[in-house]
């Protein structure tokens, strides 16, 4: 043997040994060993029978020997293994780091391909885990649900419960440890310097304990904290702790005044702490006031129920629990609750809402592009693959088994996806990033969108998932090499029938996806687009919207409180950038509130009054956004408080829908839960307007006068003659000239509300097009790549054609044809299954229908186009082969 | 002929990895040649033997190859590897020293 046998080994490795293996060739040696000492021991002239004995005593322990070595054999076995796959890794990470970069065009492409759809994907996930899949912070989060009252009539699936009502779910259910009740409020902290207005939550006093969390400073509610007659006290959150209260533990236990009343801070809750918005405090819910009322105890709707299911209940069977509850209350009290059932969602999907199915849609979308460029490296790692056959024959020649061609391949691709995974992590992070900067409101505010490591190792993980999904066909393919013929032939037409095949059907694949997700995104834009020319019935531009409450006891009657916004009107007008001053309780496109409505004259009915949108405004409200007054006249000044009846104008869609046709001017009508309540008069007819968002059609509105109504918290809403937010300035010395204690919130201008009002589908629709966009590219690559390849390996064939006589333009033809069948293949693929996955967006869309013909049209043209253009460079490369060139290389 | 001398792990080891300086052989030939080679002074269990050769197997001092034996068996040849001939040199050394000093020690003053 020569004396390098174990170096050797190396090139020409034994095969691996199994356990059975290992067994046999142990016993073979100590055999062997007992055998030629039984054998020289009779040839001294024992008996066999003596001789074998006497070697096996000789030997020692046969069994332990035997037992040692297997053991000691199987580990080395282990170890061997091990040592040759870090080995053979460590070669194969070298040639192809040697091989990419040798080709460093390619390398780019594939990088950038990589890096797309990872980025695209990392960046999806980022958002859909912090929005989606981050559990809320409270202790067992998935057994906490949301009751909200089905309003069945209005479709309002997930409206707000009377206090009447959740008295008996919570008394009478059987599913739930506890039911509390949550509500929105307001206050103004008078500090030392300008007065500061706190958004705040109502909880009932058991929704702490519901919710499992504990305060990190002094307490949260004791059980009857919320009953009348007790002090008033808040719970801070952290932030506002921080802020407002400069992070003084010493606050705890202090009291202060909160919108004129003496107030007790009795707790901060830790840092993170939100109950699905950005709430700075939390007081007491009391609703005995409301209880107490006949007219409200069932008819005002104004708190939210949250609940922890009790160990073993579901939320189906919690929903029917409460739901017979609700058909009790339904037959015992008809006038208030006839199509008031109850609804109870998981609290999870409460706070996330309706960005769920925009968001399930744009990942799908993000795969898709993922699934593209997968088939796109798919397809140029095949080219090169072809075109790297002879190397991968010779290796082949050289002793190279599949496995090992199948993992240098594969590594190859492995690491391509690392790298490009590595990109495109950077690029889902800084499209992350992009995304909330572009988008801070279209994503409910509960959520935590962060990049962490779990983010990068789903990054990763998708990297290199792809990299297997691309790399494992070209691999295989590449691995079933016939060397001999490889080495013997000198065409490089050795592609075969079924690569080609399994090539296009890559490319059509592609461009099927790619057609599915530009009609996603058109549908999208047109839906936008539809929206953004919807007429909104009044005028955005130049208003500036600014919120003040009256919350503190020296506002309690209505000369009081009109008195102050009069006066603040007056100031305003005097200031020479102010055209209109308008007010309003409701701002247009950002919702409404409801009442019931009788006509007097018509009969009461047996259930629930009709419901009408209720808007109480100042007499410029209308001329400060421009909306048409119809008949009739608007508020005057003569509409003053205490007079009766009360002056009420209606919307075009009131008068459609309740007085159909008739002349409702001097109707006399009941606002409200009670039909025997004050009277009111119609004076007017104003034109509709979007109140309740831009996809939303206009809902009937009666208007009051704030004067008459009461109403202490007023949105002003000024028409200013150059930048409204330029007049804020203005506005706050005109406030703290009249009340020095008033703070003014929720500063903004019409026209952001609207823009905000459509940030959610404008996030959807940019991103979708993004995708779609980066998806074309990818496809127009993909057609591109394999006709180059095509056009390469028939250039002998071309050449004889072209010498028979084929035209420039017949060459052309049918390069390009052959192109086009592919791209067929592929729309008509693509059609089918946009057509089928279209329904899955109805949701998202406004105007437009999922199987809108424009788009789908317009998308085939865009597609046929972009793969004409794609197939048609290599085309004309085509018409200037040579033909005797091409004949000589065959 | 003297009592043979049943020998300690260590020493057994060295013994092995001389032998196989010579030339790749089976088990049972490093026995014989350790008994002839020394007149039969020292012997060295079946047991002790393969469980060296084993364990020096996985040290990487000897590489093991099947092959046939004088009688036409399949046997199991083992080799010194070039790990295993440095190893060598430094335990002879060593062996050296600590028989010179004990030499030394038990001589006669």
């Amino acid at each position: 043997m020569s004396p390098n046998a174990d170096r050797s080994r190396r090139f020409f490795r034994f095969p691996w040994r199994s356990p059975t293996r290992i067994r046999e060739d142990v016993d073979d040696e100590l055999r062997f060993h007992l055998d030629m000492r039984t054998a020289e021991l009779v040839a001294g002239g024992m008996s066999e029978v003596a001789a074998r004995r006497e070697a096996t005593r000789e030997f020692g322990d046969v069994e332990f020997t035997r037992r040692y070595c297997r053991r000691l054999d199987e580990g080395n076995e282990r170890r061997t293994r091990r040592g040759e796959w870090l080995t053979d890794a460590r070669q194969d990470l070298a040639q192809s780091l040697r091989v990419l970069r040798r080709s460093p065009g390619f390398l780019a492409i594939a990088l950038i391909t990589i890096a797309l759809g990872v980025g695209a994907n990392s960046a999806i996930f980022t958002v859909v885990r912090g929005v989606l899949l981050r559990p809320l912070p409270f202790d067992h989060p998935e057994r906490l649900v949301s009751v909200y009252e089905n309003n069945v009539s209005e479709h309002a699936a997930r409206s707000q419960l009377a206090a009447a009502d959740y008295v008996d779910y919570r008394r009478d259910q059987s599913t739930l440890t506890d039911i509390g009740i949550v509500g929105y409020t307001g206050l103004a902290y008078q500090g030392s310097s300008d007065p500061v207005a706190l958004r705040g939550l109502r909880f009932s006093a058991n929704v702490f304990s519901i919710l499992g969390v504990r305060p990190m400073l002094g307490r949260t509610f004791a059980p009857d904290e919320d009953k009348p007659g007790k002090t008033a006290v808040v719970v801070l959150s952290y932030a506002t702790w921080r802020g407002v209260f400069g992070g003084d533990s010493g606050v705890v236990g202090r009291t202060v005044q909160m919108s004129g009343t003496p107030t007790v801070i009795i707790g901060v809750m830790p840092p993170g702490f939100t109950f699905g918005g950005d709430e700075q405090f939390w007081a007491p819910f009391d609703m005995q006031w409301q209880l107490d009322d006949v007219n409200r105890s069932r008819k005002f709707h104004n708190m939210v129920g949250v609940a922890r299911l009790r160990t073993g209940a579901t939320l189906a069977g919690a929903q029917s629990d409460l739901l017979t509850i609700a058909h009790r209350n339904e037959r015992a009290f008809p006038a208030s609750n006839t199509g008031h059932l109850v609804n109870v969602v998981a609290l999870h999907s409460a706070f996330v809402g309706d960005s769920r199915p925009a968001l399930l849609v744009l990942a799908a979308a993000a795969l898709c592009v993922l699934l593209i460029a997968c088939a796109n490296l798919a397809n140029l790692l095949f080219s090169r693959t072809l075109a790297r056959q002879r190397e991968l024959a010779v290796r082949v020649a050289l002793g190279a088994g599949r496995g090992r061609l199948v993992r240098q391949l594969l590594t190859e691709s492995l690491v391509l996806a690392g790298l490009g995974g590595m990109a495109g992590s950077a690029i889902g992070w800084a499209g992350t990033r992009a995304l909330l900067s572009v988008a801070p409101d279209a994503l409910p505010p509960v959520s935590k969108v962060s990049v962490d490591p779990i983010v990068v190792a789903f990054a990763l993980a998708v990297s290199l998932g792809s990299g297997v999904l691309f790399g494992l066909v070209p691999a295989w393919t590449g691995a079933r090499t016939d060397a001999e013929r490889t080495l013997r032939e000198t065409s490089r037409a050795v592609a075969g029938r079924r690569a080609d095949r399994l090539r296009r059907l890559l490319v059509a694949g592609q461009t099927a996806l790619t057609l599915v997700l530009l009609v996603g995104a058109g549908l999208l834009v047109r839906s936008l687009d539809r929206l953004q020319h919807v007429a909104l019935g009044f005028d955005p531009a130049n208003v500036l919207v600014t919120e003040i409450a009256l919350t503190s006891n020296a506002y309690d009657t209505r000369p009081r409180i009109a008195r102050f916004y009069e006066s603040l009107f007056e100031r305003l007008r005097a200031a020479p950038q102010v055209r209109v001053v308008g007010a309003t309780t409701t701002v247009p496109l950002r919702g409404s509130w409801t009442s019931g409505l009788h006509i007097e004259g018509e009969p009461v009915p047996n259930g629930p009054l009709p419901s009408i949108g209720y808007s109480a405004v100042n007499d410029d409200y209308f001329r400060a956004l421009s909306i048409p007054l119809r008949r009739g006249r608007g508020f005057i000044p003569q509409d003053a408080p205490g007079i009766s009846p009360r002056a009420v104008v209606l919307n075009d869609e009131a008068v459609r829908r309740f007085w159909a046709g008739r002349d409702p001017i001097g109707a006399r009508l009941q606002l409200g839960p009670d039909p025997k309540g004050p009277p009111y008069v119609v004076v007017g007819i104003v034109g509709d307007v979007r109140q309740d968002g831009f996809d939303a059609q206009p809902r009937p509105i009666a208007y009051t006068s704030y004067r008459q109504e009461g109403q202490s918290y007023m949105i002003l809403l000024t028409k200013t003659t150059g930048d409204p937010l330029g007049l804020l300035a203005t506005f706050r010395a005109a406030v703290r000239e009249i009340d020095r204690t008033l703070p003014i919130t929720g500063v903004t201008t019409m026209e952001q509300v609207a823009g905000n009002s459509l940030a959610r589908r404008r996030f959807s629709m940019l991103l979708l097009s993004i995708f779609a966009a980066v998806s074309l590219v990818l496809a127009v690559v993909g057609t591109y790549g394999v006709m180059a390849y095509t056009v390469s390996a028939r250039t002998p064939e071309l050449g004889v054609r072209i010498a028979l006589g084929a035209t420039t333009s017949n060459v052309l033809g049918l390069v390009v044809r052959q192109s086009m069948t592919t791209s067929a293949l592929g729309i008509g693929i693509g059609v089918i299954a946009a057509v089928l996955l279209a329904k899955a967006i109805r949701g998202l869309l406004y105007g437009v229908e999922p199987t809108d013909v424009t788009t789908f049209i317009a998308v085939i043209m865009l597609l046929l186009g972009a793969s004409i253009l794609a197939a048609f460079v290599p085309a004309r490369r085509a018409t200037h082969i040579d033909p005797i060139e091409a004949l000589r290389r065959d | 002929m003297p009592p043979a001398i049943e020998l300690l792990q260590g020493t057994v080891d060295v013994l092995i990895l001389r032998t196989l300086a010579w030339e790749p052989m089976h088990g049972y030939a490093i026995s014989r040649w350790i008994r002839e080679r020394s007149d039969g002074v020292l012997t060295i269990e079946g047991a002790a033997l393969y469980q060296a050769l084993h364990r020096l197997e996985r040290k990487r001092w000897v590489a093991p190859s099947w092959g046939v034996s004088d009688n036409n068996r399949r046997a199991k040849f083992y080799q010194l590897t070039v790990d295993g001939r440095r190893q060598l040199r430094a335990e002879t050394t060593s062996w050296r020293t600590y028989a010179d000093a004990v030499t030394r020690v038990l001589a006669p003053a």
